[in-house]
């Protein structure tokens, strides 16, 4: 097993920050939609024309959400130089319901602890 | 291949390495180190002959080292995963890019016989795909009054109007309903005013008694805005039903049977609708920029794993040389003390200007 390169650890934080936000709005925009879900197919069963029009409409916005959660994602899995699996797993949290505020959390305890373990560019400050 | 991103861990490197130390010319000096030195230890370790090498010092040994790590068994079954996952994007794309031209491919096909359209529709149904362009018949009274022209078509290369009428149907229990009827198309010339503008009363005015029509039954066309003064932009149902009463069917009939004074609509919806849905083309580029991000998601994990391992060799290299492995400064570009190990780094791309030890 090759030995891990360290981690830059203000580029991780910084990253980590722009990802903790996309996940919370990620999260938040996905409520809405399974919302807007909820009222289209199963209050009005698909004849509400407002709900099918309210859904044409926030349909690609979180869309466009979920791109930039990715992409802040995928920032952070190559800064903190993690395995594939870990990228997939980034990308599911953001398609299931209320998971990205778990997700969230549970990459931040990674990722401290990571820090803490592995070697890092600021290891020659402290 | 060409690597153009030097990622993060690595551009440390390349600092202290080669560039900041020794300017210019100290990449000239430093070739005896990598060419001599490090061989000799990698003879005498007796280690596989391509890993001890400095790894990249040719253009060669960057790819090789790419390749082994490519061809790692966890790798390939990862590569398996993301091919899976690139060929599901791909068959959503396809999904994607057939909705898109639905309305012209489904329109090709003949139109079924649905009969009459009392039969077929429900007040307050929708008019579902499967029924959507069948042949109907309607049989009624037109209402004068109540007649609109839907402007901004474009048929058989001619700016047209489409004229839309109220048939009144009576049903079985003897109520009655409205049902729309597109009766046909008009040059926009032939029914626009002296102000330029459409005039619904230059319109052919609909047959008195009661008349049978024949045509496509089409589901409401999407509102964009209202109907005023007897002009709209869409066929849409929820607006004339503001404008003629109900109950009225959420569909209605293009007439293809030729109307007095009128073009009959033509055979395929797609041919007077806005073409293509865009929306659908946009998601299909998108699943297929999913797609490739998966085998990107691969490629870059290879990568990262051929970089640390080329790290790890040089550390090893150091170790075997017997001096002190050199940390970063915090800064990232303190100079490296001339002859120190770090200096015998190779260039992980040819950006360096000179490339070390060919």
């Amino acid at each position: 097993m090759p030995a891990p390169r360290p981690l830059d650890e203000v580029q991780v934080r910084t990253s980590f920050a722009r990802f903790r936000v996309a996940s919370i709005v990620e999260g938040c925009a996905l409520l809405v939609l399974c919302a807007i879900m909820i009222m289209r197919y199963l209050v009005y069963g698909g004849t509400s024309h407002t709900w099918e029009q309210v859904s044409s409409v926030w349909s690609p916005i979180h869309g466009l959400i979920y791109m930039v959660y990715v992409i802040l994602g995928f920032d952070l899995w190559l800064k903190m130089r993690w395995a594939l699996p870990r990228m997939l797993l980034l990308m599911l949290f953001g398609v299931v319901p209320v998971l990205s505020f778990f997700g969230e959390r549970w990459t931040h305890e990674s990722v401290e602890r990571e820090l803490a373990r592995r070697p890092t560019l600021q290891d020659g400050e402290r | 291949m060409d690597f153009p991103v030097i990622p993060s861990g690595l551009a440390t490197y390349t600092l202290w390495d080669t560039r900041s130390p020794y300017g210019g010319d100290g990449a000239v000096g430093r070739p005896e180190v990598l060419s001599g030195r490090p061989r000799e230890v990698h003879g005498a370790d007796g280690g596989e002959e391509g890993h001890l090498v400095p790894a990249a010092s040719s253009r060669g040994s960057y790819d090789e080292g790419m390749l082994r790590a490519a061809l790692r068994p966890r790798s390939l079954g990862m590569l398996a995963l993301m091919v899976a996952a690139t060929v599901v994007c791909g068959m959503l794309a396809g999904w994607q890019w057939d909705r898109a031209h639905r309305a012209i491919t489904e329109r090709t096909s003949a139109p079924a016989e649905l009969g009459d359209v009392r039969d077929v529709l429900e007040i307050g149904g929708v008019v579902t795909n499967d029924d959507s362009g069948g042949i109907v018949t309607a049989t009624g009274t037109y209402d004068a009054s109540q007649q609109i022209l839907v402007g901004g078509r474009h048929i058989d290369g001619t700016d047209a109007a489409i004229v839309v009428t109220a048939l009144h149907l009576t049903l079985a229990d003897g109520s009655e309903v409205l049902l729309p009827v597109a009766r046909g198309w008009v040059a926009a010339e032939d029914v626009t005013g002296a102000d330029g503008e459409l005039d619904p009363a230059l319109a052919p005015d609909p047959p008195s008694g009661e008349v049978t029509a024949t045509g496509r039954l089409e589901a409401s066309e999407a509102a964009t805005d209202g109907v005023e003064d007897g002009i709209a932009s869409e066929i849409s149902t929820p607006l004339l039903v503001n404008e003629w009463g109900s109950p009225m069917y959420a569909g209605y009939v293009a007439q293809t049977s030729a109307a007095e004074g009128l073009q009959p609509m033509p055979e395929a919806e797609s041919a007077f609708s806005r073409g293509l849905d865009w929306q659908n083309i946009g998601y299909a580029a998108q699943w297929i920029v999913f797609g490739v991000f998966f085998l990107y998601l691969w490629w870059r994990t290879v990568r990262t794993h051929h970089l640390d391992e080329q790290e790890a060799q040089r550390e090893a290299l150091r170790a075997a040389l017997g001096e002190e492995t050199p940390r970063p400064a915090p800064g990232a570009d303190a100079p490296t003390p001339a002859g120190a190990p770090g200096a015998a780094h190779p260039q992980e791309d040819a950006d360096a200007g000179t490339p070390p030890a060919r």
